[in-house]
């Protein structure tokens, strides 16, 4: 092929590319921009802070917000341990390729391509009939308690959900520590569970903190998984304790958009309570970001 | 007086013999060196010793070594407490990402003998000055080890393996990545350390050998050719091999 030929492709080349990244930015901004222009103007602070009334078509989303953030607080703290202690076994306790840790990776990989409406319905037929059915026969005589949609069941439905993206990113950063540094712990005479706690963790906690910011966006997002597992279409109170429904932005839209009775009266709390949704998970990312760096930082200023 | 005692040791990978039957002994108070050309068996042999030869499951070593009449690949060897009676310093540098201090107190917060406080400052202070670095680190124990030079951060792992005060200290060809005058530092060191603990020095450096050990030990193909006091392996060796290998005529 003669050299103008491969300028021509070059440069073809380059423009293709940077039109396909233009395109993105250009729905993005589309999409922001639409939900920005018009659940602007609805904002208030009324709004975030009252309960909806009038069969959701004046008043505010307070209840979701909590409910949200209630959620996502108990999904971290169920799925980070559990994640973490999962990575940590399959990288430094399982036998080297052994076919049965060969096995829970897979499964784990797998279960991050399970559609989320599946995972409602675990946590419906696991968590709520089974394992909240036995828990009130044995501590509550069989009455109603823990046999019922439930937050704490939505978290760890979502928990469930967002597990291989913590064991993920925590296997990945235990990986990368050097086998040299794991020596120097064990030739001071350290055990395993020493090595781990005072070498792999503080040099982990970048790529932990990572798997969290991305569960914690994800949970924050989805739906599916508390359809029948917790989430309520309208609750007038606030969820106190562990047994009780709540009320979550994602869902709150769904219904909005598909169960009001007058949609031209939701519109405008519709496209508020999206702007809120998109603000909160930009938040919360946020957050774990600037955590995250502040960590980064210190073990930075360590190094 | 034998502080280790190694009979018959044996190790192999697969079918491939590493070390074949090695007997020797390392006595008290004595830098006790252990040459030998590349592949001839002497990090094998200094990993036997305190057992982290037991991280790679593919090598099996047979045979007995015992420290102090006690066998250490005996049933129920506390082996975190052998580990503790004998340290180790890698031939790469190897400090772990954190401060100074935090690298020298990690061996007493393993072994659960605190890890701040005065007692804790001065087994620092000492270690580092055994380890010719107090002079250079003491106002910046919270600065990060890894911004020392190579020298310097060789010497701070010298520093944190004595500072659980084993009793034997292996060291793997600890300067072979050095410049004469931290190689100097570090030899300066082992000298002053020889007193309260045996040392093995395995090292690629014929000469760090007849410059700074008391008796020293040849391996070849991992056979061990020949063990003597340092100045009759380098003027009157009675093998052959020794001979072409101190001269420099091979390896």
């Amino acid at each position: 092929m003669s050299r103008r030929w491969i300028n021509l492709f070059t440069h073809l080349f380059t423009a293709l590319t940077g039109m396909a990244c233009a395109l993105v930015i250009l729905l993005v901004a589309i999409i922001l921009g639409n939900i920005a222009y018009h659940g602007i103007p609805h904002l208030s602070w009324r709004f975030l802070t009252t309960a909806p009334s009038s069969g959701m078509t004046e008043g505010g989303i307070f209840p979701a917000i909590f409910g949200t953030a209630f959620l996502v607080l108990l999904m971290t703290i169920a799925v980070v341990p559990l994640g973490v202690c999962t990575a940590i076994y399959l990288q430094e306790y399982a036998p080297v390729k052994s076919k049965w840790v060969h096995l829970v990776r897979m499964a784990i990989q797998n279960l991050a391509g399970v559609p989320a409406i599946v995972f409602g319905l675990f946590g419906l037929g696991f968590f709520i009939e089974f394992v909240g059915r036995r828990v009130d026969q044995i501590f509550f005589s069989g009455q109603l308690y823990f046999g019922q949609p439930a937050i704490i069941w939505a978290a760890l439905t979502m928990a469930l959900l967002t597990l291989p993206t913590v064991v993920v990113s925590t296997e990945e950063a235990l990986r990368v520590v050097p086998r040299s540094h794991r020596e120097v712990a064990y030739a001071l005479g350290a055990t395993r569970w020493q090595m781990v706690w005072y070498v792999l963790l503080p040099q982990a906690i970048g790529g932990i903190l990572t798997g969290t910011i991305l569960a914690v966006s994800r949970g924050a997002g989805e739906v599916a998984p508390i359809l029948f597992t917790g989430a309520a279409y309208y609750l007038p109170y606030l969820p106190s304790r562990l047994n009780q429904q709540f009320m979550e932005l994602g869902y709150h839209v769904y219904v909005m958009a598909t169960q009001s009775p007058d949609v031209d009266a939701t519109k405008p709390i519709l496209y508020s309570t999206v702007f809120v949704l998109l603000t909160l998970t930009f938040l919360l990312n946020f957050a774990a970001i600037l955590i995250r760096s502040h960590i980064r930082r210190r073990l930075a200023a360590a190094r | 007086m034998d502080k280790v005692i190694v009979e018959n040791l044996k190790v192999k990978k697969g079918n491939v013999a590493i070390l074949r039957g090695i007997s020797l002994t390392i006595r008290t108070h004595e830098i006790l060196a252990v040459i030998g050309p590349a592949g001839s068996g002497k990090t094998t042999f200094l990993r036997c010793l305190n057992r982290l030869i037991d991280l790679e499951p593919e090598l099996k070593p047979e045979g007995r070594i015992t420290l102090e009449g006690v066998k250490i690949y005996g049933e129920g060897t506390d082996v975190s407490f052998l580990r503790r009676r004998i340290g180790m310093v890698f031939a790469v540098p190897n400090p772990l990402p954190m401060s100074i201090l935090d690298n020298l107190t990690l061996g007493l917060r393993i072994h659960g003998l605190g890890g701040s406080g005065p007692i804790t400052l001065e087994r620092v202070e000492r270690s580092l000055k055994a380890a010719y670095l107090w002079e250079e680190v003491k106002d910046r124990l919270k600065e990060s080890a890894l911004k020392l030079s190579g020298g310097q951060q060789q010497r701070l792992c010298l520093a944190r393996s004595i500072m659980v005060d084993p009793e034997l200290l292996l060291l793997d060809e600890p300067c072979s990545g050095l410049d004469p005058i931290s190689t100097a530092k570090i030899e300066e060191a082992l000298q002053g350390l020889k007193r309260e603990m045996s040392i093995v020095l395995v090292t690629n450096n014929v000469k760090q050998a007849s410059r700074c050990s008391d008796r020293t030990a040849f391996l070849l193909m991992g056979d061990l050719v020949e063990i003597n006091n340092t100045d009759q392996i380098f003027t009157n060796p009675q093998d052959g091999r020794t001979s072409d290998y101190v001269s420099g005529r091979f390896g």
